[in-house]
């Protein structure tokens, strides 16, 4: 299973960004691009990404990507933030 | 219709962000990006939806991001870029270590419609 989760929509560069920083370094993880899923999942997942952003400190409005692992939440491209995470 | 390419939306674009006296970013790839992106959802859905944003496919629950979305101006006042990072000012052209990542500005209740 993979230790970190990405949120991101397929058309969106910030996601793409997000992705191939992961990749660069190595890091073991799973994205879904939302957009492509079925609506009735989109709801679900949109659900998910609401509780994501609600626990960020401080709480943050919902986006794409959002990365999860374990405890730590990233809304947003942000490059520091996500080396940190790795 | 033919679809207009993404060096022609490029082209329109670079002169209307200059009539409002802001700019593209002037990362062209990043750039193309987002309007190849706006491009792949006006095929899906018929009207041009900000790529960075889940797009509902209702044209009426989205006109607040349909590009140029109604949160732009605030968002290049306010952090220089717009959320998705195709309008900003010349100072942030001009500044990469300047930048900061937007927050989403749109409620969250607009997803739900």
């Amino acid at each position: 299973m993979a230790d970190i989760r990405v949120y991101a929509l397929s058309t969106c560069p910030y996601c793409k960004k997000a992705k191939a920083l992961l990749k660069e370094l190595g890091a073991n993880f799973e994205a879904i691009d939302v957009d492509l899923l079925p609506k009735d999942e989109q709801n679900k997942i949109l659900e998910t990404v609401k509780k994501l952003a609600d626990r960020c400190n401080p709480k943050v409005n919902p986006g794409f990507p959002t990365i999860v692992k374990g405890e730590t939440i990233i809304v947003g491209f942000n490059e520091t933030k996500i080396k940190e995470l790795v | 219709m033919v679809p207009v390419t993404p060096e022609k939306l490029f082209e329109i674009l670079t002169k209307y962000a200059h009539s409002k006296g802001q700019e593209l970013n002037n990362d062209r790839e990043h750039t193309m990006s987002i309007i190849r992106g706006i491009l792949e959802n006006e095929k899906r859905n018929g009207y041009r939806g900000c790529p960075c944003r889940l797009n509902s496919g209702d044209r009426e629950k989205d006109k607040d991001i349909i590009c140029p979305c109604v949160y732009k101006d605030k968002d290049v006042e306010e952090y220089g870029s717009c959320y998705c990072g195709l309008y900003v000012s010349h100072e942030w052209n001009q500044n990469p270590d300047k930048r900061v990542t937007v927050p989403e500005r749109r409620p969250f209740d607009k997803l739900f419609g």
